[in-house]
C-alpha cells in the first residue's frame, strides 16, 4: 500500500510517497540520495544506520518510512555547516577515529545524541552511548578520544 | 519478506476492531525493534501492521498510593528520562539502563517488550518480583490481571488477539524494601544468559517480611521461584548475623536450582546456566538486602 508522508530531512521538507514496507534507511539512501547514512545489518546491531529522529538517534533499518512522517531526521550530510565540518568530525579526522568508514556516520550521530545532552560525559558514558555502533577497525579506543575531544572543544574548554 | 500494509488507527476502539477484523493477519506494531527482525528473517508474515503509537499509549503516572502506571507504548528510554521513576524505582532505571543500545531502547516499548513474552526479556522478571499488573483492553471491555498469570509461552500471552496491552502498573515501592536484576551476558549488546530479579522487604532491620525471588532467560518464560522466595520470608537477617544469612542464602540458592531446569541450547548449557543462577541468586539476594538495609536507615 501506497502512503504520502511528509517529513524533514536536514532542515528540508519533502513530501513523498513510500510504500508499507520501505525502510527509513532506504528512503534516505535511495529516493533522497542520502547515501552517507550507511546499509549494514538490517537488524539493529550495528548501527551504521544511526541518524537522528526528533532529535534522538535510532537505528533507520527497523523504522518503517511510514512511521517516519511528520518527524525531523538529521543524516550525517546534515551536521557540517557547508563547507565547515561539525566540532565531532573535526576530531574524528585529527584523531585518527576513521580507517575504513563505513560505521563513522552512526558513530557520530550517536556521539552528537551524547554531547546534546551531556557535554561533559565520563568515558564510560562515551562507551555506553556508542555500544549499539559496532566498529570492526579501530578498536574504539581512538573513537572514544574523538568524542572526548570534541566534547571539550564544544565546551570551549583552552587546550 | 512478505509484503503487508500499514494501518495505523487513531483511537483504541478503532485499532480493537481492525485487530478483531484481521485476526491472524494482522500483528500489532508497537517499536518495531523485534518485530521487523523477525519478519525480515521471514519468521513472521503479516499481511496487516496496526501500528499503536497513534493512541496515547505513552507516559507514565504516579496513582494516589504512590504506585506507577506506565503506559505500555513508553519507550524504554522514556523511562530513563522518568525523574519519579528514577527517584522511587532506581533499580527500574539500573536494568533499563543496561538494555540494548541507545538507538534500539529509543524505539523498544515496554508494552512490546512484555507482549514479545520473548524468554530472555530483562523487564519480565523484575516486574514480576514486584508484583506487577498489566490492564488490558479489547472490544467488550477492559480487564487488569496479574503478570504472574500473562505469559504463557515464549511469544504467546494470555492475550487475545484484539486484545491491546495499555498499562503497566507497579505497586508502591515500600521504604523498607530493596530490589535487583542482575543478568549474564557476554557483551554490551547481548541478551542474557540467565537473569534473576530479587525483592525483599524488612519488616524491620533483622526479619525478612517478604520475599520474591523470580529467573529470567532460563526456562520459556520467567519463573518465580516459590520455594527458594519463602525461606527468606520470617528469617532473621541482619548485619552481624551475616552468616546466617549466607546460610538462609545457599538454602534459598540450592531451592531455585532443584525448582528450575534451565534451558539447555545453543547459547548455554544447562549445566552452566544452573552455576550462574546459584552464583548469581547469591548476589542479588545480598544486594537487594542491603538496598532494603540502606532505605530503612535513611
Amino acid at each position: 500500500m501506497k502512503h504520502t508522508i511528509s517529513l524533514k530531512v536536514n532542515g528540508e521538507s519533502y513530501e513523498i510517497d513510500v510504500q508499507s514496507e520501505t525502510v527509513l534507511l532506504d528512503l534516505i539512501r535511495e529516493k533522497l540520495d542520502l547515501t552517507g547514512t550507511k546499509d549494514g545489518c538490517r537488524s539493529g546491531e550495528c548501527g551504521a544506520c544511526t541518524v537522528m529522529m526528533n532529535g534522538v538517534p535510532v537505528n533507520s533499518c527497523m523504522v518503517l518510512a511510514v512511521e517516519a512522517d511528520g518527524s525531523e531526521i538529521t543524516t550525517i550530510e546534515g551536521l557540517s555547516k557547508g563547507e565547515e565540518l561539525h566540532p565531532i568530525q573535526k576530531s574524528f579526522i585529527e584523531k585518527g577515529a576513521v580507517q575504513c568508514g563505513y560505521c563513522t556516520p552512526g558513530m557520530i550521530l550517536s556521539a552528537k545524541a551524547l554531547l546534546d545532552r551531556n557535554n561533559d560525559p565520563t568515558s564510560e558514558e562515551v562507551k555506553k552511548a556508542i555500544r549499539g555502533n559496532i566498529c570492526r577497525c579501530t578498536g574504539y579506543q581512538k573513537i572514544e578520544e574523538a568524542i572526548m575531544d570534541a566534547a571539550s572543544t564544544m565546551r570551549g574548554d583552552e587546550k | 519478506m512478505n509484503r503487508f500494509d500499514y494501518l495505523k488507527p487513531a483511537g483504541i476502539k478503532e485499532a480493537c476492531t481492525i485487530l478483531a477484523d484481521k485476526g491472524s493477519k494482522a500483528k500489532p506494531l508497537a517499536g518495531g525493534t523485534d518485530l521487523l527482525v523477525r519478519w525480515r528473517k521471514g519468521k513472521i508474515s503479516p499481511e496487516y501492521l496496526v501500528d499503536l503509537k497513534g493512541l496515547g499509549l505513552e507516559g507514565v503516572s504516579v496513582s494516589k498510593d504512590g504506585g506507577i502506571s506506565i503506559g505500555a507504548l513508553s519507550t524504554l528510554n522514556s523511562l530513563l528520562d522518568s525523574e519519579y521513576i528514577c527517584r522511587n524505582y532506581s533499580f527500574l532505571t539500573e536494568i533499563l539502563d543496561d538494555m540494548g543500545s541507545v538507538q534500539i531502547r529509543n524505539r523498544a516499548t515496554v508494552g512490546g517488550n512484555i507482549c514479545n513474552a520473548s524468554s530472555t526479556s530483562d523487564l519480565a522478571p523484575i516486574l514480576l518480583a514486584l508484583g506487577a499488573k498489566a490492564k488490558a483492553v479489547a472490544l467488550d471491555g477492559e480487564r487488569e490481571l496479574k503478570l504472574e498469570t500473562f505469559f504463557l509461552s515464549p511469544g504467546k500471552t494470555v492475550l487475545s488477539e484484539n486484545e491491546i496491552l495499555t498499562d503497566i502498573q507497579l505497586p508502591p515501592f515500600s521504604k523498607k524494601s530493596g530490589a535487583v536484576y542482575l543478568k549474564m551476558k557476554r557483551n554490551a549488546m547481548d541478551l542474557a544468559l540467565a537473569g534473576v530479579a530479587v525483592f525483599l522487604t524488612l519488616q524491620d532491620e533483622d526479619t525478612c517480611a517478604a520475599a520474591k525471588i523470580v529467573l529470567g532467560a532460563v526456562s520459556p518464560t520467567p519463573v518465580i521461584v516459590t520455594q527458594a522466595s519463602d525461606e527468606l520470608v520470617g528469617a532473621r537477617i541482619n548485619e552481624t548475623n551475616i552468616e546466617k544469612a549466607a546460610d538462609l542464602t545457599a538454602k534459598a540458592v540450592t531451592l531455585v536450582e532443584k525448582e528450575v531446569r534451565p534451558i539447555d541450547n545453543v547459547r548455554a548449557s544447562s549445566w552452566y546456566r544452573q552455576d550462574v543462577v546459584k552464583s548469581l541468586t547469591a548476589q542479588a539476594i545480598e544486594i537487594a538486602y542491603k538496598r532494603a538495609l540502606q532505605s530503612i536507615k535513611k
